[in-house]
């Protein structure tokens, strides 16, 4: 019954060079696997390594080390963040979809993979009057879902999504996320869908993993994880999303300071320091993954305790932006 | 198809090929009021009149027939110039796009290169290959060749960072690909407006040539020597010299221009 899974990447590192021979630590041990029909999304604030993630996947980055397993035929297909950046500028919309097949399928006919891009452009909702047209003559939406069109052309088992709909309105988010939710249900295809924006994560994701300075901090169902995150950074991080009820009154939980540097990785928790509930053992050494229950796991030490105590997560209330408040938690 | 339909439907790119043609084949296919070789065709520097429409040169041309004569060396020469240094400084400009040593070596070549004084070389090349049209064509391409290649270089270092490269390399582009069909669409841009502007400055080229006494030399006329003759007569008056091969050049450039953008606008697929 446990088949492998489709993508399966293991302990994935990646540095980049910058000035004066200094290092960032994009990726430091990167875990992640994503089941057939699985939509697995990847969340956590700018510079945590979500979009190294997805490019190392896409194979455009190389990675120092680790592996990636993927158990299918063909590519991985991805959808960018900025679609107009994403299509050729000199490039009519019909030729840009059709391209793929141009490289991928030369045993079809010209025509054929003209008309397979005509379909694929229609089933995107893309109607005839717009296949003729260049990328700048289409608004937002249309160009992602141009952007949507040419990933699925090649009919991917899966597909990578860099923040598809950031650069977008929210109606039209809205319309994209149906899209995209209407593609995994009917052709069951799997994604990997890299975001900030929570919202949609919930709407389209089955599982979340949440990243942080490189690493996964924590990972589990998306109802779940987002009904009571374990690990603090998680609690943070969510605590941030904005509820669609102008009456309910969040208030974010502040961290001390910004993602610190990323030049020097420490060898013990990467969230201590700005962790609210750091004890003593947290910089005693490198923590892994700890499973707390079913098919969720925190990379916090605290997770190792009693799983009931850490159900009982702080409510909202509790969350205080005085950071000495914050450290009187437990 | 697309490009030739689109270029005939705007009435001024029609124009614009018009007055080119007929500038370029003026000498032989217009009634030319006067011999434009042919000396004191009237008396000396005499303002534009009825008898000659843009007056007459200090050795009695007449200057309405000479400027029109200049067009049919000057154009072609201009243009073959143009498409040789375009031609060639193009596709090794893209060369040098791609990452790794070949694109390297290619700069620093042309760094060697370019410490020469280019119109120097220029005019040496010509000098010890023999004073022949042809020559010429060769001269402006020596001298033009670099700009394009710096050009499309700069332009596609930039593009080659865009995201539709990146999303070209996850459906499997291979390199030649995406320089063909991802980064040369991108600069034709540049390389047309750049092309417009070589063709103004091959002119003037031909011009400086022709004063060294290679390519066209005297008595056969070119809008160049012309001007740079006339620029004498400046201080005493004799505006006229200088402002009718002036103006051919700038109707030529401005045409060129017109069709250049045509061009573009239609270069998009």
């Amino acid at each position: 019954m446990t088949a492998a899974p489709l993508l399966a990447a293991h302990d994935l590192r990646k540095t980049f060079a910058v000035a004066r021979g200094a290092r960032v630590h994009a990726l430091n041990g990167v875990s992640i696997a994503v089941e057939r029909g699985e939509c697995v999304a990847v969340i956590g604030e700018s510079g945590s390594g979500k979009s190294t993630l997805g490019r190392i996947l896409l194979g455009l980055v190389q990675p120092d080390s680790g592996s990636v397993r993927y158990a299918a035929p063909g590519r991985i297909q991805a959808v960018f963040q900025e679609p107009y950046e994403s299509l050729n500028p000199r490039h009519r919309v019909h030729a840009i979809v059709r391209e793929p097949l141009d490289i991928n399928r030369r045993e079809l006919s010209r025509a054929e993979r003209e008309s397979r891009a005509r379909e694929g452009l229609r089933r995107v909702g893309l109607a005839d009057e717009f296949h003729h047209r260049l990328p700048r003559e289409l608004s937002g939406g249309q160009q992602q879902r141009v952007g949507i069109a040419r990933a699925l052309i090649l009919e991917p088992a899966m597909l990578i999504l860099d923040e598809p709909t950031s650069s977008l309105d929210v109606s039209v988010r809205a319309q994209i996320l149906d899209l995209l939710a209407g593609m995994k249900r009917e052709r069951g295809i799997s994604m990997l869908y890299i975001s900030h924006d929570i919202g949609s994560v919930e709407r389209i994701a089955d599982r979340i993993c949440v990243m942080y300075r490189g690493q996964i901090m924590e990972t589990g169902r998306t109802a779940d994880v987002l009904a009571a995150p374990r690990h603090p950074y998680s609690r943070a991080l969510l605590s941030a999303r904005l509820v669609p009820d102008p009456n309910v009154r969040t208030q974010p939980m502040r961290l001390a300071g910004e993602i610190p540097s990323q030049t020097s990785i420490p060898p013990f928790c990467l969230f201590a320091g700005r962790c609210p509930d750091e004890m003593p053992d947290c910089r005693a050494g490198p923590i892994p993954m700890i499973r707390t229950e079913g098919d969720r796991e925190s990379r916090c030490i605290r997770a190792r305790g009693d799983a009931a105590d850490m159900a009982a997560s702080p409510r909202p209330d509790h969350l205080n932006r005085d950071e000495e408040t914050q450290r009187s938690w437990q | 198809m697309r490009l030739a339909r689109g270029a005939l439907q705007a009435p001024l790119v029609l124009l614009a090929c018009l007055t080119v043609l007929v500038l370029a084949t003026a000498q032989w296919t217009l009634p030319l009021p006067y011999n434009p070789i042919m000396p004191g065709a009237g008396p000396p520097l005499r303002p534009p009149s009825a008898a000659h429409w843009f007056g007459t040169d200090r050795f009695g041309f007449d200057l309405f027939s000479r400027t029109l004569a200049a067009g049919s060396r000057d154009i072609p020469l201009a243009i073959s110039g143009t498409l040789v240094s375009a031609l060639a400084g193009v596709p090794l400009g893209l060369l040098a796009v791609t990452r790794g040593r070949a694109g390297e070596l290619l700069m620093r070549g042309l760094d060697a290169f370019q410490a020469f004084p280019l119109v120097v070389l220029a005019v040496a090349v010509v000098a010890l290959t023999g004073n022949r049209l042809e020559n010429v064509v060769l001269a402006i391409a020596i001298i033009n060749v670099p700009r394009f290649m710096r050009l499309v270089r700069a332009q596609g270092l930039s593009i080659r960072e865009a995201r539709f490269i990146e999303a070209a390399q996850t459906y499997g582009a291979s390199w030649l690909r995406i320089l063909l069909r991802h980064v040369l669409p991108n600069v034709y841009g540049v390389v047309i407006a750049q092309c417009s502007l070589t063709a103004a400055h091959s002119i003037v080229v031909i011009a400086a040539l022709s004063f060294l006494g290679i390519g066209i030399s005297p008595p056969a006329a070119s809008w160049g020597s012309m001007i740079q003759a006339g620029a004498q007569n400046m201080a005493t008056g004799q505006w006229w010299v200088v402002l009718f091969p002036g103006l051919a050049v700038l109707v030529t450039v401005a045409s060129l221009n017109a069709i250049a953008e045509a061009f573009d606008r239609r270069l998009a697929q």
